[in-house]
Parts: C-alpha cells; sequence; structure tokens
C-alpha cells in the first residue's frame, strides 16, 4: 500500500508568498510545456514529447495557487489543503458558498467555470454530520479545484444554482438523499426516490434493504407497499481488519516508557 | 491591422475596437478595487494583474501581438473575462473578504479518517 502523505497548510501558517509575478506562479498547463525539475521550459517537439511535471512541482505550484486563493479570500477560507495525489482542497465556512464559488469563477487567474459534482459525504460521527463537495475544473488552465463545507440535518445551506446553473439537479439529488435543504433553489424536490418516499436513503442510519418493499398484488391488481420482509436475518459483519491501517493519524497516545531502575533506587 | 475574420466560438462575434473596450472595463476594475482597503490581497493581486494587462493594451497596437500577451485565449475572451472580473469585483465590495475568518470550525469538524 502506498504511503499516504496528506500536508495540511492553516491558513496563518501558510508559506510566505513569493515575489515572482502571477503570471509565471500560475503556469497554464494547457500550454504544452516540457517540464523538467529546473525552471526551464521548451515546447514540445517530435522527437522530445511534452513530459509530465514532476510531482513535486505540481504539489508547490498547488501549494502556491492554495496560498492565493487564501490570500484574496481570509474571511470564507478556514484550511487549504494540498492531498497526497496533488489535489486542491479549499475548507470554507458554510455560509461563504456563493462568494467562493464566485470568485472561483470569474477570476481571472482561477477561471472555475466548469462545476463538474456536487455531492455530500455523511459522516455521522463528526458535530456537523454532512460534508458538501464540490468539484471544479478550469478549462483554460488545465486545472481542478474542490470546495468542501459542512452541514448538520437542520441547518440550510446556500444553493450555487445563480452561479453555476448545472448545479440543479445535484442539488436536488443530496436534498433526495441526505436531506439538506438549499436555500434559493428554484425547485428543491425529490430527483431519485419514489413518489410517496419518505426518509434520506444515503445517510449512514438508513438501512441498505430500506424500510418498505414494493410489489405488485395481484388480488388488489395494482402495487402494494408493505414493510420488508428479508428471507434471512440481517448478518452484521465486522469488517475491520487486525492490522494498524492509518499509523499516522493514530489518536491514542503511545505508551509510556516505565519508570527507570535508577528513580526507584532513588526513593528506595 | 488584419482583423480575423471569425473566433471560432459560437456565439462569440469578433471585437471591432478591442483595445477601447479592454482599455474601458480594465480601468473601471481598478477603479471599483480602489475602494477596497489597500490591504486586501484581493486588491494587490487584481491591481498588479490589470495593470499588466492594461500596459500591455496600451502599448500593443497589433492585435496579434495583444493577443499573445494576453494569454490564454482570444481577444475576445479577454473581454468577457474582464467583465466577469469587473462584477466579481463589485460583488467583493460587497462581500468584503479581507474581514477575519467568520467562523472557526466545529471541534474535530475537518478530521480525517
Amino acid at each position: 500500500m502506498s504511503r499516504l502523505f496528506r500536508s495540511l497548510w492553516r491558513r496563518s501558517t501558510t508559506l510566505r508568498y513569493s515575489n515572482r509575478p502571477i503570471a509565471s506562479a500560475l503556469q497554464p498547463c494547457l500550454l504544452k510545456r516540457n517540464y523538467t525539475n529546473e525552471t526551464e521550459v521548451n515546447a514540445p517537439t517530435e522527437q522530445i514529447p511534452a513530459v509530465r511535471a514532476s510531482t513535486e512541482v505540481v504539489k508547490q505550484q498547488l501549494v502556491e495557487f492554495g496560498d492565493y486563493i487564501a490570500q484574496c479570500l481570509p474571511k470564507f477560507i478556514q484550511q487549504v489543503q494540498v492531498t497526497f495525489t496533488n489535489e486542491l482542497e479549499l475548507l470554507i465556512t458554510p455560509d461563504s458558498v456563493i462568494p467562493v464559488c464566485t470568485f472561483l469563477r470569474d477570476n481571472h487567474l482561477c477561471q472555475f467555470t466548469n462545476l463538474v459534482d456536487l455531492t455530500a459525504v455523511d459522516v455521522p460521527t463528526r458535530p456537523c454530520r454532512f460534508e458538501i463537495v464540490y468539484n471544479f475544473l478550469s478549462i483554460p488552465y488545465n486545472q481542478r479545484i474542490r470546495v468542501k463545507t459542512y452541514t448538520n440535518e437542520v441547518t440550510a445551506i446556500d444553493s450555487i444554482c445563480q452561479v453555476h446553473p448545472g448545479a440543479n439537479w445535484y442539488e436536488r439529488e443530496v436534498w433526495d438523499m441526505y436531506g439538506v435543504f438549499f436555500r434559493h433553489h428554484p425547485d428543491l424536490r425529490r430527483i431519485l426516490t419514489d413518489y410517496g418516499f419518505d426518509g434520506h436513503p444515503f445517510r449512514k442510519d438508513f438501512p441498505l434493504s430500506g424500510y418498505y418493499e414494493v410489489r405488485y398484488d395481484d388480488e388488489l391488481q395494482r402495487i402494494v407497499r408493505d414493510p420488508v420482509e428479508l428471507a434471512q436475518e440481517f448478518r452484521k459483519f465486522d469488517l475491520k481488519t487486525p492490522w494498524e491501517v492509518f499509523p499516522n493519524y493514530r489518536k491514542t497516545p503511545e505508551i509510556e516508557a516505565p519508570a527507570t531502575e535508577s528513580s526507584t533506587e532513588e526513593k528506595k | 491591422m488584419a482583423s480575423k475574420l471569425t473566433t471560432g466560438l459560437v456565439g462569440l462575434a469578433v471585437e471591432a475596437h478591442p483595445h477601447k473596450k479592454l482599455k474601458i472595463l480594465y480601468e473601471t476594475i481598478l477603479k471599483v478595487v480602489s475602494t477596497m482597503p489597500a490591504s486586501a490581497g484581493y486588491r494587490k493581486f487584481t491591481e498588479e494583474n490589470i495593470k499588466q494587462r492594461l500596459s500591455a493594451v496600451n502599448t500593443t497596437p497589433d492585435l496579434n501581438q495583444l493577443e499573445e500577451k494576453l494569454r490564454p485565449g482570444q481577444l475576445e475572451e479577454a473581454i468577457e473575462l474582464a467583465k466577469s472580473e469587473l462584477s466579481l469585483a463589485k460583488n467583493l465590495v460587497r462581500w468584503k473578504p479581507w474581514e477575519p475568518l467568520i467562523s472557526e470550525p466545529p471541534e474535530g469538524q475537518w478530521e480525517w479518517p
């Protein structure tokens, strides 16, 4: 298993911004370039094709870009991180979805005009259990970015349909599957579940088989809805492995070293 | 000055006076951005970027050379970009992103796994 490496940059302890002009710090990757470990750049030819940038160079560029966004929007961004697969993520407050998405869409150096995905993640152990995730793509710069916010079952979050009209059905899906309400959405109703369906299926406390099953009844000559009856009773498997999975993210502290012999002799 | 026949993009017509439009748009952006406090990160970066582009517009009469300087994209796209940057600047004057963080996340919110 490859070693997981995730770097966290809190806004207050970000890197010092370099004095290079912005245009060179955010090199548009769409323009075909030949990256080497030095900063020299050559146009690709038939003999020497365009080479993918090395991961360190890409990571450094992402870090600087994340730093730039954090400096432009300090009111909204709680954290900026770059995953080990070199993906930039912005963690923002739930009230600031519209300003951040508008900035990412309109700014010259961002131009994230394409909304790729809008989903939610249910983590019941967190204080605000739902994490809303937005994925954007910048076509001129060939760059992707992820924006994450949080909310719970009762708090609403602003809809970004005015910024990205394509978010319409995605937000309907999040409402239907998780129960997250979007303020000022033009038409927030169910999209995947059945018409009289009760509940939000993608929540972790909703069972896999659901609560009701639907079948055709010959006597009544119509579809009927009955509580679900499984042929075999539900078996819960503990799918945990005995080996530790994420040694870098251990929560319990290490066992302290036992007292040495010299200290015990002194006590005597 | 050879103006091109088409932009190649549906719905985007070739601009007859790109210099004039870009100049007006960039100057308006600078004016809007100057109402923000000088320490605002957005103001610093936008002023640097827009001044660079404005100087390119003012010093380059040739359209092809100007397109090269205002990469990526064509001049018509640069005009659209400038319009969206202007609307963004106006919105940001309302939203005031230079202020300190609205709210810290609750304890353990961003913990993973």
